[in-house]
Parts: structure tokens; C-alpha cells; sequence
């Protein structure tokens, strides 16, 4: 007898309980940037700029910054839309194809990397310096990898080893679609190694390719 | 007088918990729900691609403006994002700890 005593409390709190739940929400509406000029700014999106000024078209489709730096004038056109914008690219990096065998089969083998330098119309404009990308056989994540490492070719080099290694495009500069990445190896072991550009210090993006000595590789 | 079996005394007992975690389940997914307003706007951030950049009358290859520190993609978005604003934040996408706050005025 107790079940047919219970069925419809139960069933009124079930109903009370579903009426109580709130309406769901409308679209609300979109809030747009605001257009016109700016009268003010207060910070900097330029390093050295002065007499910085901001204007957005009124259909919201360019924007324009002005700006002083050294007593030049300059401003820079933008298109606007809606889409995302692409992830920079900060860093270069190499590490061996898989499957990795052992940290300890791999100490000391080549490739022996001399640098890792960035082009752009055929003008270096990074050659940063270099730090572990992996705490794969126990290294410090982003810890300084070997001075060698480091700047332009010079001739010497440091194994690649059991190491994952990460490359700092330069100060304030993301890779770009047509820059090369150029590494250079002072060895002839022919071993494989992968080419990643990055957005972030330990993560593998965007595979540029796969060398076995000095090349370079188109960032797409 | 009748005496109620140990059957009779749990099965209400039964259905009394299972009453609670039913409503504590119902009652406690609306109440979420309610603690969260309807969002007032969805707020709408561009994202903008540099075209050209030009020193006077003169044309800077924007691949060396961009070498230069120009940004070449700039995030637009409303500085306040609660209520209308003629504030809007320009931001370097790729270092978006560069950035500026501007008042927009007719």
C-alpha cells in the first residue's frame, strides 16, 4: 500500500520542481567595439610611440593607428572581421621522430645542432637562444639548453642527445607564413630530426618538416 | 493492535530517501541555473589584419614594419564588456601585453 500512497506526492514534487526551473536565456545582443577616434591613450601599442591615435571605421570594417616614434609619422591600416585571429608562432622547435627509445641509448648521439636561425626574404632576423622543450629524461622544462646552441653558426655544436629543444624566434617576433627555418648541423651521422614551429614553449604545433643534416624548412 | 512488520518500516523509509535525493538533484540543478544571469550582450572582439602602413606619402613594406614592432594583427574588443562603452582596447595579437585604451568619439 505504500507505493500507491507516495506516487502522486511524488509525482507533484517532480512537477513543482520542473515549473521552477527558469526560462532559458535569448541571443542577447552583441556589443560591438565603439567607432570613431580616439582623443586619448594612455599606454602603448608600440614601443616609443607618441602621439598615439586610434580610429575605427564606422561600418567597422579598418581601423587605423597613428603614431610618432623618432619624429616620423607613421600609420598602419587593418582590416577587421570577426574571425580569430591565428596563434602566433614564438618558437622553433627539434626534437627526434618517434618511437624514442631509452634516455640512455640516446646521450650523446648526433645530431650535433650548431644553431637554429629564422629568415625572413632571406635576412636572419632571429637566431634566439635555446632551452629544453621536454622534462622527458629529466630535464628542466625550459631551462637554458647549452650556450652552443645559441646565435648564428660558428662551428660548434652540442648533440641533440635525449634532449627535446626549443628555439626563441627573437624579441617580439612571431613566425610568419614565407620565413624559413634554418638549422644547421656540424655532423654526419644522418639522424632524423623533426622541426616544429610554436605558439607555446613546450607544445609541438605546427610541423615544419623533417631533416637529417643542415637544411631549411618553409613555415607555411 | 496491529504491529507493523520490519518490511512495512523500511519501505516508507526507502521512498522518504529517495524523495530527497530527488529533489536535492531537481532543486539543486534549478538553483544553479538561477545563480547565473542571462548574459546582457555577447560581446563581439575583431580581429584586424594589417593592410599597408605609410610614412607620409611613402610606403613602408609592411614586412618591415612588422620587424619595426608594428603589430600585425591587432585584437579589437570593448574595454568594458558589461554595459555599452565608447572605450575600446587595440591590442597586439601576438603580445597582447601590448595594448592601448582608447576613448572613440565622432
Amino acid at each position: 500500500m505504500t507505493i500507491p500512497r507516495v506516487a502522486p506526492v511524488l509525482a507533484s514534487i517532480v512537477l513543482a520542481a520542473c515549473t521552477n526551473d527558469p526560462p532559458a536565456c535569448n541571443e542577447p545582443p552583441p556589443l560591438f567595439p565603439a567607432t570613431g577616434s580616439s582623443v586619448t591613450v594612455p599606454r602603448m601599442l608600440v614601443t616609443d610611440a607618441q602621439a598615439q591615435r586610434v580610429s575605427i571605421s564606422p561600418d567597422r570594417q579598418f581601423l587605423e593607428y597613428t603614431f610618432t616614434r623618432n619624429g616620423v609619422v607613421t600609420t598602419a591600416r587593418y582590416a577587421l572581421s570577426e574571425s580569430q585571429p591565428a596563434p602566433a608562432l614564438l618558437f622553433v622547435m627539434v626534437r627526434r621522430p618517434p618511437p624514442l627509445t631509452e634516455c640512455n641509448a640516446l646521450v650523446g648521439r648526433g645530431p650535433v645542432i650548431d644553431s637554429v636561425e629564422v629568415k625572413r626574404s632571406g635576412v636572419v632576423i632571429g637566431s634566439g637562444r635555446a632551452f629544453f622543450s621536454s622534462a622527458r629524461c629529466g630535464h628542466d622544462l625550459t631551462a637554458k639548453a647549452e650556450g652552443q646552441l645559441n646565435g648564428p653558426p660558428d662551428g660548434l655544436g652540442t648533440p641533440l642527445g635525449d634532449s627535446e629543444l626549443g628555439w626563441i624566434v627573437g624579441t617580439r617576433l612571431a613566425l610568419v607564413s614565407g620565413d624559413e627555418v634554418v638549422v644547421t648541423v656540424v655532423d654526419d651521422a644522418g639522424e632524423p630530426f623533426e622541426v616544429y614551429a610554436s605558439h607555446q614553449e613546450v607544445s609541438y604545433d605546427v610541423k615544419l618538416g623533417t631533416l637529417t643534416g643542415t637544411g631549411s624548412l618553409p613555415v607555411p | 493492535m496491529k504491529t507493523k512488520t520490519k518490511k512495512q518500516r523500511i519501505l516508507p523509509a526507502g521512498w522518504a530517501g529517495a524523495l530527497v535525493l530527488l529533489v536535492t538533484a531537481l532543486g539543486g540543478d534549478g538553483a544553479t541555473r538561477a545563480l547565473e544571469p542571462c548574459p546582457s550582450f555577447r560581446v563581439v572582439r575583431l580581429t584586424g589584419t594589417l593592410l599597408d602602413v605609410r610614412q607620409g606619402d611613402v610606403v613602408v613594406p609592411n614586412e618591415q614594419a612588422i620587424l619595426d614592432g608594428v603589430p600585425r594583427a591587432v585584437c579589437v574588443s570593448p574595454t568594458n564588456t558589461s554595459q555599452p562603452t565608447t572605450a575600446v582596447t587595440v591590442a597586439d595579437c601576438d603580445f597582447p601585453e601590448s595594448f592601448v585604451n582608447v576613448m572613440l568619439g565622432p
